[in-house]
């Protein structure tokens, strides 16, 4: 069975791990932690970390042992530089936290790009695991609305380099932006968005620790997330009434399965093609060939064949050879950053200004 | 025809005008005394007839003893009871004229009587009596028998089959020899004699002779019975006859007593206002009494319980080889009732062919606590799954 | 019946290995009895190994493979042997 780490870092972080342990209790809903058991496919651990208390607290489903606090007031105020200053005054305590759980095979940290915490830390972290544990690193770095400001644009743009830099085994990216046509107001698109990207990974994990028809494990996962740039994303599609084999694994690669948007055919390095579902609907030749024709354009897929009852459902992870959107998000952040400096130029003249009107005067009592 | 018409007629009116003669006979109007005498105080009747009070009793049954002394009878003691009726005392004269002794009222010392008889007779005198003298006779010849004869019974108070001893005391308080005496002992209807001679031997003067028979009672109505006197007829050595008799005796005749055991059972139930609680022990103590008057012989007791009642403890159903009258047995049995309701618990005790039964009443209720058992199994499960919704949510509380 | 050749050697263990990532129990492992005829090579040939992997009751899976050609037979469920060729193409 295979050991399996998942971390949430900030805000963002925690609650999209709030919504794995959610989704991992099943079809029960809000209350079944009351009376059920989290029913992870592997042996899973979660640790929620933040700086910010109330985030913390406002978690639902991770219990409160699997929630760490690293002590600074109430968060780093989205201010990476203090993040990281934070992170380096806790990192005994946060990888005693870790070191807890024993050990991994896979870790997931799971994070916002773009916020205080979790941006500042996860880079940190990735190279603090490295050092302690010959495990796979999976990132999924949540990318902030466009809108949400300045700063968090700049931060994406710094914490996804440093990121990179790190090299972590692959980063999956989810972009809120992109997600957010889906579903309506703000607060219903996080809730849909963190219970997207839980499902994914749970399904992940139930695919890399099942006995499967057709073999997939982690040495496959680390070499799809080998491919291309390292960074990549993950679809899903879950087949209609009639729907094919087919379609449901061309579904998987459509836009509206994927967390960012990309085009897979073009711009795809590798993948990994996770197909559940009952044995009736899964036509072994057709998936082959259906793969054999994905292959020439995605490059190599590998595909698992999960037999589980319903309708066929169909995970796609794939890792990008270039990442167009991710060009646009710097560039953007570019902007954003001179907007700034210029702003604070102009502000700290106008003060200066400001200022020189008293200059060689003295207070008069 | 007409000749029986005239002779039923004749004999109608023979009938009818008789009549009045027996019944002014019957009923003893004509009363030749109707008066209080004291003690010691007599009264002659024609001369020749005298009646004197020897003594006046109140207790048990008022009642006055004369002496009736008459020609050529021997003196006579007659225990009269008031209200006994004038026909229960006569006395028959030489002449073979009766008269009746009746007593209207008796008094510390004296007793208002009636004597009633012939309508041509008369008080002639009135006297007091000489204690001394009092039945003395007069002795003229020189060896002149004189017996005195008492009776007396061992008991008083005799039961139906039972024997009453009597025994006769006669002394010959006179100078000559009493001889061919016979003796005349009335009887009671239904009781018979048994040894009770009919001569007696000749008794010298001064020597006390006793004689005894047993009167065994064999089939008498219950009540009291007078024992009237004996008579004793004797001669004396010159060959004159004399007779002297006893004085009366009361015999009461009770009932045969009929020896057996009887029993009776008791059921106490000890409990708090009679109410039991349910599943909790109670005890019954169950008493046998022996209020016959015999021992019994071997008793068992038997017991009827309700189906939900259950013996915790004790014996309760014992045997016991036997019961003295007067006595009793006393056992203590503890039980328990399943159910709430009424419960009645009957016992039986049987002994010979017979036998006794009690029976007990309790009510028994749940108890506090049973009462809300459902309640308390209902919560119990409630509580547990409180408990872990509380440390679940614990768990997921930050 | 399904039969794949396969270019590299076909080992015991890859056998097993990929018959438990499938969730098949290996029940025994015998020596293996039958010809196969080569049309290329014009010759008989014996198969050297036979396994026997069971899953549930009534889901079982017979593996021959003729060592010298690199042949593998697969009996059983037409889905499953499919599958398990496919795996065994990736050891």
């Amino acid at each position: 069975m295979l050991n399996i780490l998942i971390l949430g870092l900030g805000q963002c972080g925690n609650r999209v791990l709030d919504a794995v342990n959610h989704e991992a209790f099943g079809s029960g809903g809000t209350f079944a932690k009351y009376y059920s058991r989290q029913k992870f496919p592997a042996s899973v651990k979660t640790i929620a970390i933040n700086t910010a208390i109330n985030d913390l607290k406002g978690l639902t489903d991770t219990r409160a042992k699997d929630r760490f606090h690293v002590p600074h007031l109430h968060g780093v105020g989205a201010n990476r530089a203090l993040g990281k200053k934070v992170f380096d005054d806790n990192k005994e305590q946060i990888m005693s936290e870790i070191d807890k759980r024993g050990s991994f095979e896979l870790i997931f940290i799971i994070t916002s790009a773009a916020g205080g915490s979790g941006s500042s830390f996860a880079p940190l972290l990735v190279k603090e695991l490295k050092k302690a544990y010959n495990a796979q690193i999976i990132c999924i770095a949540v990318l902030p609305f466009r809108e949400e400001g300045s700063i968090f644009l700049q931060n994406t743009a710094f914490c996804i380099r440093e990121l990179v830099a790190e090299s972590p085994n692959g980063i999956l990216l989810v972009d809120n932006q992109y997600l957010k046509k889906y579903a309506g107001d703000i607060k219903s698109a996080y809730d849909k968005i963190n219970i997207s990207v839980a499902r994914r990974v749970l399904f992940l994990i139930e695919a890399l620790n099942s006995e499967m028809l057709m073999v997939t494990d982690l040495g496959d996962l680390k070499t799809v997330m080998n491919g291309g740039i390292g960074i990549g994303t993950m679809g899903y599609y879950e087949a209609g009434k009639d729907g094919t084999i087919k379609s449901a694994i061309l579904g998987s690669f459509k836009p509206s399965g994927l967390l960012f948007p990309a085009n897979v055919y073009n711009e795809g390095a590798r993948a990994m093609l996770i197909i559940k579902g009952d044995k009736k609907y899964l036509d072994l030749d057709l998936i082959t060939k259906t793969v054999e024709e994905l292959s020439t354009d995605v490059g190599q897929v590998f595909k698992g064949v999960l037999i589980k009852k319903g309708r066929p459902k169909v995970l796609s992870l794939f890792t990008l050879n270039s990442v167009p959107e991710l060009e646009n998000l710097y560039a953007a952040a570019a902007d954003a950053i001179r907007f700034e400096m210029d702003k604070r130029e102009q502000s700290k003249k106008q003060l200066d200004d400001a200022f020189a009107h008293i200059d060689e005067l003295e207070p008069i009592y | 025809m007409n000749g029986v018409r005239i002779l039923v007629i004749a004999t109608f009116f023979v009938f009818v005008l008789m009549t009045p003669v027996v019944v002014a006979s019957g009923n003893d109007s004509y009363y030749i005394f109707d008066n209080e005498l004291q003690v010691n105080e007599g009264i002659t009747i024609e001369t020749s007839i005298h009646i004197e009070v020897v003594e006046v009793k109140r207790i048990p049954l008022e009642r006055a003893k004369f002496r009736i002394t008459s020609y050529q009878r021997p003196e006579r003691m007659i225990t009269v009871f008031k209200e006994d009726g004038p026909q229960a005392n006569r006395y028959e004269t030489y002449s073979g004229a009766s008269i009746y002794l009746d007593v209207i009222g008796v008094y510390s010392d004296s007793v208002q009587f009636r004597v009633s008889g012939p309508s041509n007779w008369r008080v002639t005198d009135y006297y007091d009596v000489d204690p001394e003298e009092g039945g003395g006779e007069v002795d003229e010849a020189v060896t002149v028998p004189k017996l005195k004869i008492t009776r007396t019974l061992d008991i008083s108070s005799v039961q139906q089959g039972q024997t009453a001893k009597v025994t006769f005391k006669i002394k010959n308080d006179g100078n000559g020899t009493a001889s061919e005496i016979e003796l005349d002992e009335p009887t009671i209807k239904g009781a018979y004699r048994e040894g009770c001679p009919t001569t007696l031997d000749d008794i010298a003067a001064g020597a006390t002779e006793r004689v005894s028979y047993d009167l065994k009672i064999v089939d008498v109505e219950p009540g009291t019975y007078e024992l009237n006197p004996t008579l004793l007829n004797y001669k004396s050595e010159s060959g004159t006859s004399y007779s002297s008799e006893s004085s009366s005796n009361v015999l009461v005749i009770v009932a045969e007593e009929v020896l057996a055991p009887e029993l009776e059972i008791k059921l106490t139930i000890e409990s708090d206002d009679d109410v039991i609680i349910c599943g909790e022990r109670f005890s019954v103590t169950v008493r046998i009494d022996n209020t016959g008057n015999a021992t019994t012989g071997r008793i068992t007791v038997k017991s009827h319980l309700p189906d939900d009642v259950r013996v915790a403890g004790g014996e309760i159903d014992p045997v016991y080889e036997s019961i003295k009258p007067g006595d009793y047995e006393e056992y203590e049995v503890t039980m328990i009732a399943y159910e709430p309701g009424k419960h009645v618990i009957k016992m039986d005790v049987l002994w010979a062919d017979e036998e006794a039964s009690a029976s007990a009443e309790f009510w028994a209720e749940r108890s506090g606590f049973d009462k809300y058992y459902i309640y308390i199994l209902a919560a119990i499960p409630i509580v547990l799954i409180l408990l872990w919704l509380i440390k679940r949510r614990r768990e997921y509380s930050f | 019946m399904i039969i794949r050749k396969y270019e590299d050697d076909i080992t015991l263990a890859y056998i097993t290995d990929t018959l438990t990532k499938m969730g098949f129990k290996v029940s025994r492992v015998e020596d293996g009895h039958d010809l196969y005829y080569s049309d290329t090579s014009r010759m008989y040939t014996e198969n050297n190994i036979r396994v026997r992997a069971r899953r549930k009751l009534l889901d079982k899976m017979v593996i021959e493979v003729n060592g010298e050609m690199n042949i593998v037979f697969v009996y059983g469920d037409e889905t499953d042997a499919k599958a398990f060729l496919d795996n065994l193409a990736r050891m």
